[in-house]
């Protein structure tokens, strides 16, 4: 897709989400609500695996440190939710720059196994730290702001947040810093000869792709009303990586299809069979072995062979 | 038919419907939201509260419903995630317009969809989830209520378990995790004379058990209570029988391993003398109202060795229909009032829902494994219906 179109489309889905709320369903509303949070932690990850070509199976930990520091900020320490969401953002900025400094050593598989481990790490550390975070059961009963209790509030608050975090990565993958990711996932070493510390730009990108995973994960406690120990977990890291490559990891939209599209599909299922994981198992299957680049690139070859007839 | 004339007739026409609408919400069946894990690792239980929720919903509507009206189940799976079992919780409210729900299972699951329930005025039951939290301070409201027996109260009758075999002295092993911590805080605040004599506990999930097992062994307690479930708890018994810690030590075993269930899996290798609970036994002969509820679960399920998840869910019904019932209107807020102080009659006798708490006193058997002439799986003697 080109950039024309790309921006087209996320135009089209900026005036789709601002009319949901006047389709009288509250379940729509809240269906977007998550799907808007899930798209931003997808596109978050492409940062990563997408613009800079790094695999990370470890990100699910920034997504829960910013739910858990905004849980505490707002419940413990009852500060305003100005000065919380973006103090537990800036908490996970500070971890990722410590995790992805030494991640960022190593490349492809042992880079995922590291983040892998340390997003292991978090989740040990939640489960273990129960004065803080509930351990097993959870932080619950997170203290909302008046003005965001009821469902419409909320959906405009997300919304609002969603779309200058996703403006934000926009403006990141066209500037010359997101050029330079580009090129140093087409190739490492020539970006390393032609002047740029690939190392400190990949560091760069890690705590950028953490800090909107934070933003991400902040609004998924408050939308819960809780955070909880499986937002830690692997699984919930793998989850993120297939949406990303279901949708498409070389565009900026493509995260965003595969992030609603999973999500719907599992909400759906789920209304129907138990048989979830199957299907998510047979998704990632056909991705790997039909689509290799997504639904993007399918649409892309689509609209080929329409313009080649 | 001039302009006023027509709108008229329109607005007619939309006031009967809309009457007519309400009247058909009213008349049809009472939506009854059941979030359980039916996927993974803990599928038996959900299934087994299912069960157990399927047979009471059968026999009300069989009698004719509630209020006139039938009970109509929902199922969704929590998958022992807290995201989605309360997204199911949001999704059965928001589409299904359910007012009322049983589950989830455990008890993150169930202090978070406990949270939804607060927000959105519904009645949400918990039917097997022990966890202190879920109606202790800030977290209990006027809409959750807890059949199981909490961890406390887990504590107090372990203890009097304990004091009934002579124990003198305990060590105490298990899973490194809230259950764990809870339940073995709660018996070290009853123990009272009992002396401890370590805690041996493991990460979650390990399965291999052999330096606890020694240090058991090694320590200087005549009795052994433990956590561990599901695989682990096999594991753990397979590896501690050669040892000898069955035949050196008396113990007992928290997390429902008096389960049939767990019997019926470990067969002959499960050993003699160890202590357990359950919430139900289906060997259990001393009240004539669990061996009617045995006889028509048996039928039910097609098998007469039942496990014990069942009379959870079959409870929780029980206990929403008997509330709908005293309202007299499935208005959230009447039922949840109703369920205040609300005693029913259940296969193991009365049962009441402490008005202050939230809890209800359900009972739970404590007895030791024995194997059985003529069947691969033990059963508990020296039974004892603790309440």
């Amino acid at each position: 897709m080109t950039n024309r179109s790309q921006l087209a489309f996320l135009a089209l889905l900026f005036l789709i989400l601002l009319a949901v709320p006047f389709m009288g369903s509250r379940y729509l509303t809240e269906l977007t609500v998550q799907v808007m949070i899930f798209s931003l932690l997808a596109l978050s990850l492409n940062i990563l695996v997408g613009h800079i070509g790094l695999v990370s199976f470890g990100h699910a930990a920034f997504f829960a440190i910013g739910g858990y520091a905004t849980a505490f900020f707002l419940s413990r320490w009852q500060l305003p939710l100005g000065i919380a969401m973006p103090m537990a953002v800036l908490l996970a900025s500070i971890f990722a720059l410590m995790i992805g400094a030494l991640c960022v050593r190593l490349k492809a598989i042992y880079f995922a196994m590291l983040t892998l481990a340390f997003s292991m790490l978090v989740w040990g550390i939640i489960i273990k730290w129960k004065p803080v975070t509930g351990g097993d059961d959870g932080f619950v009963g997170i203290a909302l702001p008046q003005f965001l209790s009821s469902p419409q509030n909320f959906y405009w608050f997300t919304l609002a947040v969603v779309s200058i975090s996703t403006a934000l990565m926009w403006v990141l993958s066209k500037s010359t810093m997101g050029q330079i990711f580009v090129a140093i996932r087409e190739n490492e070493t020539r970006a390393n000869f032609l002047g740029v510390n690939v190392r400190q730009m990949q560091l760069i990108g890690f705590v950028l792709a953490a800090l909107f995973a934070a933003v991400a994960g902040s609004l998924m406690s408050m939308y819960l009303r809780g955070m909880y120990p499986q937002s830690a977990f692997w699984t919930q890291s793998g989850h993120i990586v297939i949406s990303v490559l279901l949708g498409g990891v070389h565009s900026f939209v493509g995260p965003i299809l595969g992030a609603s599209l999973l999500y719907l599909l599992e909400v759906t299922i789920h209304q129907y069979t138990q048989y979830w994981p199957l299907v998510m198992g047979l998704i990632l299957i056909i991705v790997v072995l039909v689509l290799p680049e997504g639904l993007i690139g399918l649409f892309r070859k689509l609209y080929t062979s329409v313009r080649r007839e | 038919m001039n302009y006023a004339k027509a709108m008229k007739s329109c607005a007619i026409a939309l006031g009967a419907a809309a009457m007519a609408t309400v009247a058909m919400a009213e008349d049809g069946p009472i939506k009854v939201g059941v979030i359980l894990p039916m996927s993974g690792g803990s599928a038996y239980v959900g299934e087994g509260i299912f069960t157990g929720v399927e047979l009471a919903v059968k026999q009300v509507n069989e009698a004719g419903g509630v209020l006139g009206r039938p009970l109509e189940i929902l199922l969704r799976d929590e998958q022992l995630r807290p995201d989605v079992s309360t997204a199911a919780m949001r999704e059965l409210i928001t589409l299904e317009g359910v007012q009322h729900f049983i589950g989830p299972a455990t008890s993150a699951t169930s202090l978070a969809n406990s949270q939804i329930a607060r927000e959105e005025k519904v009645v949400n039951i918990s039917p097997s989830a022990k966890t202190e939290a879920l109606t202790a301070g800030e977290n209990l409201h006027d809409y959750i209520f807890q059949l199981a027996p909490t961890t406390d109260v887990d504590g107090v009758r372990t203890v009097e378990v304990l004091k009934g075999i002579g124990t003198e002295s305990i060590c105490f092993t298990g899973f490194d995790y809230a259950y764990t911590h809870d339940w073995f805080a709660a018996v070290r605040a009853n123990m009272g004379d009992i002396r401890e004599a370590g805690a041996f506990l493991v990460p979650m999930n390990a399965t291999d058990f052999s330096a606890t097992i020694t240090q058991l062994l090694s320590a200087d307690c005549d009795t052994v209570i433990g956590t561990q479930f599901g695989g682990s708890f096999i594991a753990f018994i397979k590896q501690a029988t050669p040892f000898g810690l069955f035949d050196s030590k008396t113990v007992l075993w928290g997390s429902n391993t008096g389960d049939h269930a767990v019997a019926a899996a470990l067969g002959a290798e499960l050993p003699a003398g160890l202590w357990a609970s359950a919430a139900d036994v289906w060997y259990y002969e001393g009240l004539e109202s669990h061996a009617a509820y045995q006889e028509a679960l048996a039928d039910f399920q097609g098998r007469k060795e039942t496990d014990m998840w069942p009379i959870t869910g079959y409870n929780a019904v029980k206990f929403l229909a008997a509330a709908i019932d005293t309202a007299g209107t499935t208005d959230p807020t009447e039922v949840a009032a109703a369920l205040d102080g609300l005693t029913i009659q259940t296969p193991l006798g009365e049962i009441t829902i402490d008005p202050e708490t939230n809890r209800a006193n359900s009972p739970e058997f404590y007895g030791r494994f024995e194997p059985q002439d003529g069947s691969n799986a033990a059963r508990m003697t020296d039974l004892r219906l603790v309440r």
